[in-house]
């Protein structure tokens, strides 16, 4: 599919560091939706859970990786692309949530991300180069 | 399920999905495809399951009503972070995006509120 490829090798490359970061903001992003969740109520705390401090830390990771910013901002793009995906995956939450099990709810809303985000990669992402 | 092991398990599951879609998106080539996995929803996932383990179903779709105006607005970090990573590098330029996030979040939170 317009060139993606799994490349599992790719994994020795990719530095310790650079994944504990990661899980680090994973987790501290996860607890702070939490937080603000119990404060505010569960409105404001959904409004975190798509915070960008994730993407913040891979894009700086990713720059330190590659030493030039333009898989950066190659990322960034691609990123644009899973964020609406995201719109997608609360969509879909909101609207079965009073239909559905949780689990099967979860598990459309993400099927249904993927779906979105590679779609519009196959009509806007590989057309304007790698 | 007291609070502090709702806490730590919600960090803890954040944590790893985040780290899963990171591997993934890493094992992936061209850049622009492994990117959308920067954009996973890996914090909503964790967020939602501990909810509804914690306080049942009843709280998902209001979860899901926030969150869609989070998305939105990394939506629109995405697009601003692209030009501002380009000219100002991914530490400031990420940063910088982040006002844009907070201005399109808190518009789209007063929306709904």
């Amino acid at each position: 599919m317009n060139g993606i490829r799994l490349r599992p090798s790719k994994l020795r490359e990719t530095p310790v560091r650079g994944m504990v970061v990661r899980f680090a903001f994973g987790a501290v992003v996860s607890v702070a939706a939490g937080l603000v969740g119990l404060r505010w109520g569960p409105v404001a705390g959904g409004v975190f859970l798509a915070f960008p401090a994730i993407l913040a830390a891979t894009l700086t990771l990713i720059e330190e990786e590659e030493h030039r910013r333009d898989p950066v901002a190659q990322d960034a793009r691609g990123a644009v692309l899973g964020a609406t995906g995201m719109v997608a995956f609360a969509a879909c939450v909101w609207a079965l949530a009073p239909l559905l099990p949780a689990w099967l709810v979860l598990v459309v809303a993400t099927v249904a991300w993927a779906v979105v985000a590679g779609l519009l990669y196959l009509g806007f992402g590989p057309r304007h180069g790698q | 399920m007291s609070e502090v092991w709702w806490i730590v398990g919600r960090g803890l599951l954040g944590g790893l999905l985040v780290m899963a879609f990171a591997v993934i998106g890493e094992m992936l080539t061209p850049k622009r495809f492994a990117g959308i996995f920067a954009a996973a929803p890996a914090v909503a996932l964790a967020g939602m399951t501990v909810t509804v383990v914690q306080k049942g179903e009843h709280q998902l779709d209001e979860d899901a009503l926030g969150m869609i105006a989070g998305a939105v607005a990394l939506v629109a970090y995405c697009a601003v972070a692209v030009p501002l990573v380009r000219r100002v590098g991914a530490l400031a330029g990420s940063l910088m995006a982040l006002a844009v996030w907070a201005i399109v979040a808190g518009a789209g939170w007063a929306l709904i509120a």
